[in-house]
């Protein structure tokens, strides 16, 4: 795969999923909840 | 018939390889030992292949290969990471994709295993399974444990996407019961200072713990109000803005540098105050996240005994505390508590899922054979390589020889100490040791400078027989894989007066009567030897006590800094030629440095190896 096929792909499809799915759920949680009791997830 | 499993692990951090015999451990060793490059991560070849002559079994005899961590999900995870980051990560997106991607990509990771153990020759490959990377860890810290049924953590850097993990263990079942993700990391926050304080991640975690007596935990409180959130039951939150590890290759950056007062520690630089705090203080934060997530796992599954595994539970000082706290009876611990150990906890969940028991359970032994899983060398195959390459050497009797190198560590010598299979894990435990006198205070700086040649700062771990270590050390229970740190005992204890040093001139200040393993706090990493555990050590702990009045030795790994740990007669031969050893013991031999040949070789080895 060649660097600039990568980076393409990177700007156009990587970036405005990143994006969006920030705006719904947050994958990785960086956002901390406040309110939240503990952070262990079953 | 017996049911053989072969475990893998590979591609991240020190490779390695190990076979469960219907569910008991009988084989192990890291690559690295073989291949003579420290934390090698590539296939684990040599290791499989010893294993097998270890058995002498054939790929055909193993019913099972397990790997240990799940590479599908990993690339999930991975890629989940380098997505939640964009726009920031092209680089970083650019250069791992292709790495998953592709022919003989790490998606395909187990198609790779399958085409590199077709390759080395030794019979039909069985099927391939890939266990997840956490239950693996828990897997090797629950079923070789002495108990019926415990609590099991496991707490790592990252596998998959588990970063901590909370089991119940009963009998030969693993029952999960909560977890923490991805980034946030108790692993990756420790990584994260050992980089900032200039150590290598992965490695350099050992240092940064050595350090941190030097300090005060003048961060904590910043570290706890900035970088993680701690809730009372352990669980804990990141706060990614100060990392850099979603982006890319490094841990740390500006934020980092702008909470902590500038730039990181470069690798080898003077280590200052800061740096000294800076240890102290993650390692308090670090165990309070571990006491609590103690707690949590003793009220969750209503155990007793608590098993540990993952990189962290090599922090032998958190383990402590929890002793200390009394949270539970007792603890047992993974000797190869690091990822190594994820190839026999893969082998070990596929074996109990396969119908295998745990019949030492109750012996009051754990199923780890002393952690001495590796290569033996029998007098034969000794006495072949001094012979071929004529080195001068003396044959004696098992009670002679100890007898000899108990005298000769009274006497203040240096010994090389070759016995018994090679130890599983990152820890020497009187297999591949270097030993000492640890009453002398001189043989701290003696053995780091003239053997080691490495920096000071930390202490050596004792030895010491399991019979007196209540004598010497505060400790409440076994410690035979060096993973408990305990005080000097009081009685032990010599008074200080301000002799006015700091830094660490402070370890030359004479604390105990065991001062070459007492560190400036008056604690120490204790290796308990027992007579089960392993005989031979014990009878030379026992003489030099016969001698001395003391049953306590230095132990440090037989090998040179940044050199892994020796394993062949050649390997202890080299680094007891390129040091100050005085003394070597390899099986019934014995070797006198004064009757060996000056020692050449071509090049500077010193500039080979690299540092670690
Ligand atoms: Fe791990």
């Amino acid at each position: 795969m060649g660097k600039i096929l990568l980076s393409v792909g990177y700007f156009l499809v990587a970036t405005p999923v990143g994006w969006a799915s920030r705006l719904i759920h947050d994958p990785l949680s960086r956002r901390r909840d406040r309110r939240a009791q503990t952070y262990w997830s079953a | 018939m017996s049911e053989l499993v072969l475990g893998i692990s590979a591609y991240y951090h020190d490779s390695a390889a190990a076979i469960v015999r219907d569910g008991v451990p009988v084989a192990a060793a890291q690559e690295e030992r073989f291949s003579r490059k420290r934390h090698d991560s590539s296939f684990p070849a040599q290791a499989v292949g010893y294993c097998l002559d270890e058995l002498g079994a054939s790929l055909q005899d193993v019913s099972a290969v397990a790997y240990y961590e799940d590479p599908r999900l990993k690339f999930r995870r991975v890629l989940a990471t380098l997505v939640g980051a964009a726009p920031t990560s092209v680089t970083s997106f650019r250069d791992t994709v292709p790495r998953w991607l592709g022919k003989g990509g790490k998606l395909r990771t187990l198609e790779v295993v399958r085409g590199e153990l077709e390759s080395l020759d030794r019979g039909a490959v069985p099927g391939i399974v890939a266990r997840r990377h956490h239950e693996s860890h828990a897997a090797s810290a629950f079923f070789p444990s002495p108990y019926q049924s415990a609590a099991v953590l496991c707490v790592d850097g990252v596998g998959e996407w588990a970063t901590t993990t909370l089991w119940h263990g009963r009998g030969t079942e693993l029952t999960a019961l909560g977890e923490i993700r991805f980034p946030h990391s108790l692993g990756l926050l420790y990584s994260a200072f050992t980089y900032f304080c200039g150590f290598k991640v992965d490695s350099g975690e050992y240092k940064l713990m050595g350090l941190a007596p030097y300090g005060v935990p003048r961060y904590a409180d910043l570290i706890r109000e900035r970088l993680i959130d701690i809730k009372p039951d352990g669980s804990f939150h990141l706060d990614m803005r100060y990392f850099e590890y979603l982006r890319g290759h490094v841990m740390t950056g500006r934020a980092f540098e702008k909470l902590f007062d500038g730039p990181r520690r470069e690798a080898e630089g003077p280590l200052t105050q800061r740096e000294f705090d800076l240890a102290a203080s993650v390692q308090q934060v670090t165990e309070e996240v571990m006491l609590r997530l103690a707690r949590t796992a003793r009220e969750r599954t209503g155990e007793s005994t608590l098993c540990l595994a993952g990189g962290v539970a090599l922090n032998c000082v958190a383990n402590g505390k929890i002793v200390e706290g009394g949270i539970f009876d007792e603890l047992w611990i993974q000797p190869a508590a690091g990822d190594a150990g994820g190839a026999l906890g893969a082998a070990l969940a596929v074996a109990m899922e396969h119908g295998a028991g745990r019949d030492h359970v109750g012996t009051g032994q754990d199923a780890m054979s002393g952690a001495l899983l590796g290569p033996a060398f029998s007098d034969a195959q000794i006495a072949e390589y001094l012979r071929g390459r004529g080195i001068a050497h003396h044959r004696l009797d098992p009670a002679d020889l100890v007898g000899d190198v108990a005298a000769a560590l009274a006497d203040g010598k240096i010994v090389g100490w070759f016995q018994n299979r090679m130890e599983f894990g990152p820890r020497a435990l009187g297999a591949r040791s270097i030993l000492g006198d640890p009453r002398d205070p001189a043989m701290q700086s003696a053995i780091n400078l003239k053997t080691k040649f490495r920096e000071s700062f930390r202490p050596f771990a004792p030895a010491v027989l399991a019979e007196d270590a209540k004598d010497y050390f505060d400790l409440s229970q076994e410690s035979p894989y060096m993973l408990l740190v305990a005080q000097v005992a009081a009685a032990r204890q010599l008074p200080v007066t301000d002799s006015g040093a700091t830094g660490i001139d402070l370890l030359h200040v004479q604390r105990s009567t065991i001062p070459a393993v007492t560190h400036v706090d008056c604690s120490a990493r204790v290796q308990t030897v027992s007579a089960v555990g392993n005989p031979g050590y014990h009878e030379l702990l026992s003489a030099f006590k016969a001698r001395t009045g003391c049953p306590v030795l230095v132990n440090t790994s037989f090998n040179v800094r940044g050199e892994p740990i020796v394993n062949s007669p050649h390997d202890a031969y080299t680094c007891f030629m390129r040091t100050n050893i005085d003394m070597l013991a390899m099986g019934n031999f014995l070797l006198h440095k004064s009757e060996q040949p000056a020692w050449s070789e071509e090049g500077d080895w010193r500039t080979e190896i690299p540092l670690d």
